[in-house]
């Protein structure tokens, strides 16, 4: 058993405090007694009691006036107080209780009442403790997860300017030794002191220098964060940017048995972007419809003046994706099927680095395929991209005459 | 035939877009760092002048910098080139009034492009 609860009488006749305090010592209580007000405030301001029995009416400071200085001290804000007031006074007992009395017991004394209703509320006030304790442990477990997480925002926040720093000198260390390959390979390809064989050999090297600095640059732009991505925007002319990536990818297409076509109408608007991240993407999705095709299949390019922005359309004829597939493949890292990535050369980085750079201009990446029939996926960019002097130039064509 | 100025501390690098230049069809200079390539900025008075951003003795930035800073050379286009592939760069050379900025290994065609329009620009000036 604990310590005893230690009960403050405060009466102010002696033969009251005495009747009662001798029959609670009984019951297995500490007591104590203040013969008034100011003897109660007194000793309760120099030690802890677990309840104080009031008297309502005594002369000097009254019940009600203890009462409120009680409720008013933090250390006694939440100490039980059970008055004691006269049978009658229906009155006082509304009174005390506004004032913050937990209950009432009536003169004269009915010991077994006092005694049921001081152990009540000393059970409510335990169990008030336990859950107030509860609550500080907790109100402190969410500080030290809150401190914790905090830490661990930091350490990711210097994690990633540590990643930012790093992509950047790899940025630098990959592609160096890759000009002497390009560069090189591209000389002795065109060079007419070369015989045939060897001419053919660098241009086999170039386009596989080429093809690396592709994939280096695809695992950079998945790898770096939104804040990085935003390039300097500048005005790109649509039908050469979709002329250039076409070109470079009919070889590829020639390979493998495919047409390659692209549409570019004159009336397209130029675009503010970031034109080598765009020409990246826009590669992305013509190798990966290159890629996942079958020969004698079909990928077409088209630039469209939508609603929506300016809309960068690759369509093939190919294997089609599973929708349930989608969500993965846009993500990096993260392909659905592993096998289809291994039965297929490259990263597998096409449609996220794709999606990367749409989404960094303020634009998205579009996409609906069916297996077996194809893929068409578009880079939607969005109006406030578009140039104006050309967006006029754009708008509807003048109706012939018949 | 327009006079172009490299400023490019790798020597590999130098010799191939070098050759690649005058290949095209450019007088090409060479200098292999930043005091070199205003002092040869000076003296030959290039139609152009490609620089390297990444170089030993002081950066391409300050060269570049100073050659915009001068009566002398502010005039001459330049394109810098960086094997950053990072977008930043761009900006820093339109911010300090550069003709154009490309990233390496070069895409010769593109870069060829590049300096042609500058070239263009810079006569039509």
């Amino acid at each position: 058993m604990n310590d005893p609860a230690h009960l403050l009488i405060v009466d102010d006749l002696e033969d009251n405090r005495q009747v009662l305090g001798r029959r609670l010592a009984r019951a297995g209580f500490a007591i104590s007694e203040a013969i008034d007000g100011e003897a109660a405030l007194a000793m309760t301001a120099g030690q802890s009691f677990d309840l104080v029995l009031l008297d309502w009416m005594m002369p000097g400071l009254a019940g009600i006036e203890v009462l409120a200085r009680l409720r008013a001290a933090p250390a006694t804000a939440r100490l039980p107080v059970i008055i004691v007031t006269a049978r009658a006074a229906s009155r006082d007992v509304v009174e005390a209780l506004d004032a913050g009395a937990d209950d009432y017991v009536t003169k004269p004394i009915d010991f077994p009442v006092v005694l049921a209703r001081v152990r009540t509320q000393l059970a409510r006030k335990r169990a008030e403790d336990a859950l107030h304790a509860l609550n500080a442990e907790l109100e402190q477990r969410v500080a030290a997860r809150t401190e914790g997480l905090r830490q661990a925002l930091a350490a990711a926040e210097s994690a990633s300017r540590a990643r930012s720093a790093f992509l950047s000198a790899a940025s630098h260390e990959l592609r160096t030794p890759l000009n002497a390959v390009i560069g090189f390979s591209e000389l002795i390809g065109t060079d007419d002191g070369a015989s045939p064989t060897h001419r053919q050999y660098a241009r086999d090297i170039h386009a596989s220098g080429l093809r690396l600095l592709e994939m280096v640059d695809d695992i950079l732009t998945v790898s770096r964060s939104e804040a990085q991505m935003t390039g300097a925007a500048v005005p790109v002319d649509v039908c050469t940017l979709v002329r250039r990536c076409a070109d470079m990818m009919a070889r590829a297409a020639k390979e493998r048995q495919l047409s390659l076509e692209w549409t570019t109408p004159e009336t397209i608007p130029a675009v503010l972007a970031d034109e080598p991240a765009l020409a990246q993407a826009l590669r992305a999705l013509l190798s990966n419809a290159l890629k996942f095709n079958r020969p004698g299949g079909r990928v077409s390019v088209e630039a469209r003046h939508e609603a929506a922005g300016l809309c960068l359309e690759v369509a093939d004829t190919g294997v089609g994706m599973a929708s349930e597939a989608i969500p993965n493949l846009l993500r990096p890292f993260a392909q659905v099927d592993q096998s289809l990535a291994r039965s297929h050369e490259g990263l597998g980085l096409g449609l996220s680095v794709a999606r990367l750079i749409a989404e960094a201009h303020g634009g998205q990446l579009k996409l609906a395929s069916e297996l077996g029939v194809g893929t068409r996926v578009a880079i939607v960019l969005p109006p406030e991209r578009l140039l104006p002097r050309d967006v006029a130039i754009a708008s509807e064509p003048a109706a012939i005459p018949a | 035939m327009p006079k172009i100025l490299l400023v490019e501390d790798n020597e590999l690098n130098r010799d191939m877009l070098g050759r690649r230049l005058r290949r095209a069809g450019y007088n090409v200079v060479f200098a292999v760092d930043g005091p070199a390539g205003i002092a040869e900025a000076e003296r030959q008075m290039p139609d152009l002048i490609l620089m390297d951003v990444m170089l030993g003795a002081m950066d391409g930035w300050e060269a570049t910098r100073r050659l915009k800073a001068s009566p002398d050379t502010s005039a001459i286009p330049i394109i810098t080139l960086t094997a950053h592939a990072f977008a930043t760069d761009r900006e820093k050379s339109a911010a300090l009034g550069c003709a154009d900025f490309d990233t390496k290994p070069v895409d010769f065609a593109r870069l060829e492009g590049k300096i042609r329009a500058a070239l263009r620009k810079a006569a039509a000036a």
